[in-house]
């Protein structure tokens, strides 16, 4: 066996038992799914799907109105993000939905998106509620 | 002391066990992954899309040449190359045992099993990945601190496996109570007042960081071989992680000096084409995943 192939070994196994070390700190700092991406950390804490509440901004006197349904054309985007979030926690951002949806209603200037992502506490056991707003402007 | 004599810890096999025990890991492991594709899309028949279809014809074919033997390396490459396939169409929400799958195929494809140093570092590997999967999984569960109050086996309540597993061991008021409780902000307490649960919740925990290092030293192997697998047995009543199950659990029995591991394969096929059978509708539905 050649130098170089064991080394490869070697090194492929160090990052196997870094990974999911450096997982944890992704978890404990952006809310990383902990269940996901090989960390191992399988039911070690509740997966709660997020929700979001969009609102959109207009140029004239109205200003800012609730998006209560969306466009069922956007419903995949939407889907989308939030199966990212679930997995990602806040390293997923929801540019992607904030363009759909500007390029959806093209009388509207600006979109804020508020991702509320209900957390377990693991000290009271209650379930809180985490908000994030995002703002995109045309 | 450099890696390669913290990997030489992990040694202790009978003569010539090695090579069969590697052959019927990896039967195992060809079968699992064989299987997992043909329960997830046998029940989504009709609703594939071409890759997936081209993933599911692959990994039947290379599977085939995983038992056959002869074209096993490649064969192992390219599961690997599914697997990511696999991790990479479904991310961020394709499961550990995929990332896992690939690992173990990956090591496979790149080290030969019948090569007297590569065979012993393939081996060694295999054994050091079995612990760090293993020793995090206990770790996450303490960090995160949900098992030690029981409030993740609270929460995991509106689960019917945990449920039916579960209301033994809580009072009625209690389950009545957790079973009721929603997902909205103010919901809870998610906490246990029953001891022997919230005892049962920090020995799961506890039970897979100690194991993964009692399978280290040889003189307590063969206890955390037997105590590991059980521990995945009794999680299996739980979580039906029936894939993850039985490759883990022969995964561990690698670490066991005879080659004990032979004679699982033809249960473990048994198993698996069982649940075969289950979505086929020809068993009656158990619910796995």
């Amino acid at each position: 066996m050649s130098a170089l192939r064991r080394s490869v070994v070697h090194a492929g196994l160090i990052v196997f038992a870094l990974w999911p070390a450096v997982h944890i700190g992704l978890v404990k700092t952006w809310g990383v799914n902990p269940w996901k991406l090989a960390g191992w950390g399988m039911y070690s804490a509740p997966q709660i799907p997020a929700e979001l509440r969009i609102s959109c901004f207009t140029p004239d006197e109205v200003g800012v109105y609730p998006l209560r349904v969306l466009a069922p054309e956007l419903e995949a985007t939407r889907h989308a993000f939030l199966r990212a979030r679930l997995g990602l926690g806040s390293l997923a951002r929801p540019t992607g939905l904030a363009r759909a949806l500007l390029d959806h209603y093209p009388a509207i200037d600006g979109v804020s998106i508020e991702v509320a992502q209900p957390v377990l506490n693991p000290r009271t056991g209650v379930i809180a509620e985490r908000t994030t707003t995002y703002e995109y402007r045309r | 002391m450099g890696f390669e004599s913290v990997l030489a810890r992990l040694d202790g096999d009978e003569p010539g066990t090695r090579h069969s025990k590697l052959r019927a890991f990896q039967i195992i492991l060809a079968l699992v992954v064989c299987t997992e594709y043909w329960t997830k899309y046998l029940r989504r028949w009709g609703d594939l899309g071409a890759d997936e279809v081209v993933a599911w014809a692959a990994v039947t074919v290379l599977a085939a040449a995983v038992v056959h033997g002869r074209w096993r390396r490649p064969a192992f490459a390219g599961l690997a190359l599914v697997q990511t396939w696999y991790v990479w169409s479904l991310f961020p929400m394709a499961g550990n045992h995929r990332y896992l799958e690939a690992a173990f195929a990956l090591a496979f494809a790149g080290l030969d099993d019948e090569d007297g140093p590569e065979q012993v570092l393939l081996l060694r590997s295999l054994r050091y990945m079995v612990l760090v999967v293993l020793f995090y999984s206990g770790l996450q569960k303490l960090v995160h601190g949900y098992w030690l109050r029981g409030q993740f086996l609270a929460w995991s309540l509106w689960l019917d496996n945990f449920r039916t597993a579960l209301q033994p061991l809580l009072p009625p008021e209690e389950f009545t109570r957790l079973t009721s409780l929603g997902w909205s902000p103010g919901d809870g307490p998610y906490l246990i007042s029953s001891r022997p649960l919230v005892l049962l919740s920090n020995a799961v925990w506890l039970s897979e960081m100690v194991l993964a290092a009692l399978l280290v030293p040889r003189a307590t192997r063969a206890f955390a071989c037997v105590a590991t697998c059980a521990l995945i047995a009794g999680s299996e009543v739980l979580a039906r992680e029936m894939m993850f199950g039985i490759e883990f659990a022969a995964a561990t029995l690698l670490f066991l000096r005879s080659d004990f591991l032979r004679r699982c394969v033809v249960p473990a096929a048994a198993l698996l084409a069982a649940l075969v059978l289950v979505r086929l509708g020809i068993f009656p539905e158990v619910g796995f995943h």
